[in-house]
């Protein structure tokens, strides 16, 4: 049980710099590298900049140029030497960083059909998922010197917003503005289970869809690699946190809402602010809730500060 | 339907959304009466439209029309649509036009010469399961309809002649000239619309002015075939047939237009692709076809085929490379030693001596490569001399026109490379029907004529920041 600490909202971030010179328009995506020494930073104005950290600032050492329009996002591989960027062009880039800070473009991938929203990586192999609003998310892989769409995830209903894999990047979860967060499991050829894999790339099964926890377009998840909780950002003002029941069976997993954040007064059990906003959630159904609410929200929202569960 | 433009092409903005563009050129003709005050307008019920004048007397006003004629002349808004281009030229417009053409009277019928490049041949070959010459002479047989079936390959001499000439000009004064180099290719239309569109000013002073052998062709055709047949440009409907649909864009191109005899240079392109469709629309196999001689464009040229060495993309690298080193240090090449780098779209020759390097290369093939070639050159890091750039991976034997074979992709496109390489290899400077022709018909290699039909212009597309184009 955590002793309840108070902190006025920002007392303990202070701005180190403001890059305004590096882009034209809206800065939409930013991505910390895996070593820390660099920034990048996705625009609308069709370019990513990479940021590297100095004594003083930062400073934009390279402009990755090329698509077509409005970058929606980028993120770096966990090796530290490949980026990958998405833009509305209906592409993925996947780019390669050499010893001396030279980016090149290795792979210009268009498979998606529409406007790609985000691109993830897996948090410990180099396969890149990607989410559209062609309604589906793929992924990417290595294929002899060129990078091919190894699997496409259907199932949603519109745009998918956002994805993020789990801690042991063997399952992956997606949300939508269909409202739904799904779940996909990847079965490896051979598996127990009996589902089919074409050649040797796995398959990606949906197998779970949580829908009516939420009532507008859900913009964002994020996968606890700590605990395993699942939180999604929704287009309804709330943050809301999943995590996976006891009896969940890894073919068939369950997930229960633990925490549902509104700017709605609820008697609490747990509390947390977000912003400028006290954030309140419904009570735990749970005597002594098995985690800190604090780690689940601070991987995810802008400025959390530690919460704690009151007795 | 997506993919059928190279995915150079596809990246550079071709919507399926028509906006309504500002350079309309459709003008709506309006009666204006001289009058004082503005007419009111009433709308009725059924939705007709008419103007109240002052004195209360109503009149129907007519609806503008636009028809799909008027807008394809514009370049504006419906022609980005990929679905009209592609119609425009397609093999059923051939149909249509062979069709029409029979039904003419004489004295309005049209000449229809097909032009095949070399790798729509084996492309043909590799699928029907023959020869190249024999594809080529069943070929001519099966467009029977057609009057002659010439070889771009022929074309391919001038295009290659021109840019080792080119070359070694540009190689010289690039002291002065800080532009001069790297020299980039120019047959590939995919590339050249992605240039003009996307680096416009920046780029086009790089790239080679020599045309594509489609288009020297087409000059040939509606220059010296017509005159040799004592018909005018006009008189002379030309198809071509690639191994892919940018070269559809390419002749629809302003710079070949012929202005004087509103004709174009290339009146319709269609793909190896649209050919087979041909071909299985009229129950046609192939290889039961009887072959026919081969049409030559001079009664000199030789009756069987020929290839160009250097890659299924035309050889440009090897050939420029070649005349370069014997031109510009007295070198004669003997094998061409390719270095493959990041993958194998992108590779590099190497002339040196004694530790010196002379002459760098590349191949760049693929919009990854060209890109980040590019980028290279704007930040001033190209090392190369001259770049063989090429808008789809592994060249125009893979063109997205080309006909999908079945099996493993990597042994279908070496089966086809091996039927493309087959013929004799002729050196362009050796072929006596081109020495005839840059005497007769051109007046010599460095004539005003031989530059007007054998080089072209780029134009930066400028992107239109209208309104209309904005998309939240």
């Amino acid at each position: 049980p955590m002793g309840s600490h108070r902190h006025p909202p920002g007392s303990s971030w202070t701005c180190r710099a403001v890059l305004g010179d590096g882009h034209q328009r809206t800065v939409r995506r930013v991505a910390w590298s895996p070593c820390g020494s660099y920034l990048a930073s996705a625009s609308f104005d069709g370019t990513t900049c990479i940021w590297k950290r100095q004594e003083d600032g930062f400073e934009c050492v390279a402009t990755l140029e090329g698509h077509e329009n409005e970058v929606k996002s980028v993120a770096w591989a966990p090796s530290g030497s490949l980026l990958a960027t998405c833009s509305r062009d209906k592409s993925v880039w996947v780019w390669e960083v050499d010893e001396e800070e030279e980016y090149e473009c290795v792979s210009v991938l268009n498979a998606h059909t529409q406007d790609v929203k985000h691109v993830v990586w897996h948090p410990s192999q180099e396969l890149l998922a990607s989410a559209s609003y062609d309604d589906t998310v793929r992924l990417y892989r290595e294929e002899e010197d060129d990078w091919v769409c190894c699997a496409t995830l259907e199932g949603h209903n519109s745009t998918v917003w956002a994805v993020a894999f789990d801690k042991e990047g063997e399952r992956l979860a997606s949300v939508s503005d269909d409202r739904t967060l799904r779940v996909w499991h990847r079965y490896h050829p051979g598996n127990q289970e009996g589902v089919a894999c074409s050649g040797t790339d796995p398959t990606w099964k949906c197998v779970c869809t949580l829908s009516g926890y939420h009532s507008r377009t859900i913009y964002d998840v994020s996968w606890c690699h700590l605990t395993g909780a699942l939180a999604t950002a929704c287009g309804d003002d709330a943050i809301r946190v999943f995590e996976e029941s006891p009896t969940s069976e890894e073919a068939q997993p369950t997930f229960s809402l633990t925490a549902h954040s509104s700017l709605s007064n609820l008697t609490l059990h747990c509390s947390a602010s977000v912003l400028r906003t006290s954030v309140e959630a419904e009570p735990s159904r749970r005597k002594r809730p098995r985690v800190s609410f604090s780690r689940h929200m601070s991987l995810m929202a802008l400025a959390v500060f530690p919460v704690s569960f009151l007795e | 339907m997506a993919a059928r433009f190279s995915g150079v092409l596809q990246l550079t903005d071709l919507d399926d959304f028509i906006g309504p563009s500002q350079e309309c050129i459709k003008p709506v003709k309006v009666e204006k009466q001289a009058g004082k005050a503005a007419a009111k307008i009433r709308i009725e019920a059924d939705g007709s439209y008419f103007q109240i004048d002052q004195d209360g007397g109503a009149q129907k006003l007519e609806k503008a029309k636009i028809t799909l004629n008027d807008c394809l002349a514009c370049s504006g808004c419906i022609t980005s649509a990929e679905s009209v281009l592609i119609t425009q030229q397609s093999h059923e417009e051939l149909c249509r036009v062979l069709a029409d053409n029979k039904a003419a009277a004489p004295n309005e019928q049209k000449l229809v010469v097909v032009s095949v490049s070399p790798q729509s041949r084996a492309s043909l070959a590799a699928k029907c399961k023959m020869g190249v010459l024999e594809t080529a002479k069943k070929l001519t047989t099966f467009l029977k309809s057609v009057h002659y079936v010439f070889d771009t390959t022929f074309s391919r001499n001038f295009s290659l002649l021109e840019s080792q000439r080119e070359f070694v000009r540009r190689f010289r004064r690039q002291t002065e000239d800080r532009r001069a180099l790297p020299m980039l290719a120019s047959a590939c239309p995919g590339w050249i619309c992605y240039a003009e569109k996307t680096h416009g000013s920046f780029i086009i002073p790089y790239i080679s002015t020599t045309k594509s052998p489609q288009q020297v062709m087409g000059s040939l055709v509606k220059g010296y075939f017509a005159e040799q047949q004592h018909l005018t440009p006009n008189q002379i409907y030309h198809v071509t047939v690639m191994p892919c649909y940018d070269k559809k864009l390419e002749a629809s191109r302003p710079d070949f237009f012929n202005q004087q005899y509103q004709t174009r240079d290339v009146d319709c392109v269609i793909t190896t692709g649209e050919v087979l469709k041909l071909l299985e629309q009229e129950g046609v196999s192939l290889s039961d076809v009887d072959p026919a001689p081969l049409d030559t464009m001079l009664s000199s040229a030789a009756e069987e085929l020929s290839t160009h060495p250097g890659g299924g993309s035309g050889g440009y690298l090897e050939h420029i490379y070649r005349h370069a080193a014997k031109e510009l240090f007295g070198i004669q090449v003997d094998t061409i030693e390719y270095k493959p780098l990041k993958n194998k779209d992108f590779q590099e020759v190497t002339l040196q001596r004694d530790g010196e390097v002379l002459l760098q290369f590349a191949l760049a093939y693929g919009f990854r490569n060209i890109q980040n070639l590019v980028q290279k050159l704007k930040r001033g890091k190209s090392p190369y001399h001259y770049v063989e750039v090429m808008a789809c991976p592994s060249g125009c034997l893979n063109g997205g026109g080309q006909i999908k074979l079945e099996g493993e992709s990597k042994d279908r496109l070496q089966h086809v490379e091996r039927l493309y390489e087959s013929p004799k290899a002729e050196i362009p400077e050796e072929n006596q029907a081109v020495a005839e022709l840059y005497e007769r018909w051109l007046g010599g290699r460095d004539s005003q004529k031989a530059v007007g039909m054998l080089h072209t212009e780029y134009h930066p597309v400028e992107k239109a920041n209208t309104g209309f184009n904005i998309k939240w």
